[in-house]
């Protein structure tokens, strides 16, 4: 284990109550209840997941690094010496597989032409990065921030006297890659890899959008002040023609994100019951959603022999390593 | 195949990680600006349409950038970082 400090448990004790959530998780649930149940409750990942989850880390960690090295003041080719030193530095270790599907895509070389190739394609960034009043840069910024409702069952209540009953309320957790000043409007920016050319089909996935929704209510909140949507940095991964960047943004009125909050209160409710009653049922009208879930194979087999699949084709991560929505960056 | 030659790839192979430095002046950072050059060529070249050579190929010595990052100093582990 990393010298990170071990995060709490985002479920009440003792039972499958979550009360930290964040859009991951929160996007399980909305989609499938089962998908949730082997993600979150029973921590199973494609073996695979693993090349997307590390090749997404490092991106992150570069524009962090080069966005902090931009705010102090370095010069363009200075900063990129910057990032692209601690890039190797932390990839030396990785080893993905190169039997697996998204190898060809989501390697070190990739890794480092992708780096290099955004830095360069925004040297002259239109979009200027939100400068926080303690004069940091708005990147990989951190939210976590208390809903006015929360679980209803008794494992909830952390204090009980003759006065008062305190129950825990539900959290909104997360992390904001980058926030950003353009047109004279805030958005939070996030980045998207994708291996297809986005077309107006694909930006469309991102209204409405669970993820982009909560970002923009979390930016608001975070922020206290008007933030206008997300931009979408949609980036094209390819592994022989350039890669390409486009942005594109999507937009949240303040009725747009109260009807999510009311919304969320109803599925949060869900999950409640689903976790009190230990079952999460299939929603099979989900099972095609971007191109295909990956516990697709899995649930199509008789449930008496799941698990069967389960560990032949995915792995199963200790508790500790398990999506949390409270492990911080 | 591109039309980048051998003698690329041996020369980035050539440079030894523990040197690289961003300090002015330094050999390290001559080292550093020769790879973030060479990705930025390799950009060059596949925007003219040259297809990237593969990491593998009979007619050229075998080059893994896990090689050329061997020897650099060994970093803590990262947590993975899940977007939807």
């Amino acid at each position: 284990m990393p010298d990170e400090a071990m995060p709490a448990s985002p479920f009440l004790p003792g039972t499958h109550i979550q009360y930290a959530w964040d859009s991951t998780s929160l996007g399980y649930l909305k989609t499938c209840p089962r998908l949730y149940q082997y993600h979150m409750i029973e921590g199973w990942i494609p073996k695979e997941e693993s090349i997307h989850l590390r090749f997404g880390t490092e991106f992150h960690q570069a524009m962090h690094d080069y966005e902090i090295a931009k705010a102090s003041g370095m010069e363009f080719e200075d900063a990129v010496r910057e990032v692209v030193l601690a890039l190797l530095s932390r990839i030396q270790t990785w080893d993905p597989d190169p039997t697996l599907r998204p190898y060809s895509h989501k390697n070190k070389a990739q890794l480092l032409y992708l780096v290099v190739a955004y830095m360069d394609a925004y040297r002259d960034d239109p979009c200027e990065t939100y400068i926080l009043d303690n004069g940091l840069p708005a990147v990989e910024l951190s939210f976590k921030f208390q809903l006015d409702f929360g679980p209803q069952s008794e494992a909830a209540i952390f204090e009980f006297d003759e006065y008062a009953v305190n129950r825990h309320s539900y959290l909104l957790c997360g992390h904001l890659d980058r926030v950003v000043t353009f047109s004279s409007e805030i958005f939070v920016m996030d980045y998207k890899t994708t291996t297809t050319t986005p077309t107006d089909y694909y930006f469309a996935q991102y209204s409405p959008n669970n993820q982009m929704t909560l970002y923009t209510f979390a930016g608001k909140v975070v922020l206290d002040t008007v933030v206008s949507g997300v931009i979408i940095e949609a980036l094209q991964v390819t592994n022989e023609a350039p890669m390409k960047f486009t942005r594109r943004p999507t937009y949240r009125s303040d009725e747009v994100i109260d009807e999510w909050l009311d919304d969320l209160e109803y599925h949060l409710a869900n999950a409640e019951s689903f976790a009190t009653a230990g079952y999460w049922p299939m929603n099979d009208t989900a099972c095609g959603m971007y191109g295909g879930c990956r516990f697709r194979e899995v649930c199509s087999r008789p449930a008496a022999i799941r698990d069967r699949f389960l560990k032949s084709d995915f792995i199963q991560l200790p508790e500790e390593e398990r999506w949390n929505p409270l492990r911080s960056r | 195949m591109t039309d980048d030659t051998p003698d690329d790839l041996d020369h980035l192979m050539s440079i030894d990680p523990l040197e690289l430095s961003t300090l002015p002046g330094t050999e390290g950072r001559r080292k550093l600006d020769q790879i973030i050059t060479y990705q930025r060529k390799q950009r060059t070249l596949r925007e003219a349409g040259v297809k990237p050579r593969k990491a593998k190929s009979e007619s050229a010595p075998a080059v893994q950038l896990s090689e050329l990052l061997a020897s650099l100093p060994k970093p803590e582990p990262v947590k993975p970082k899940r977007r939807m």
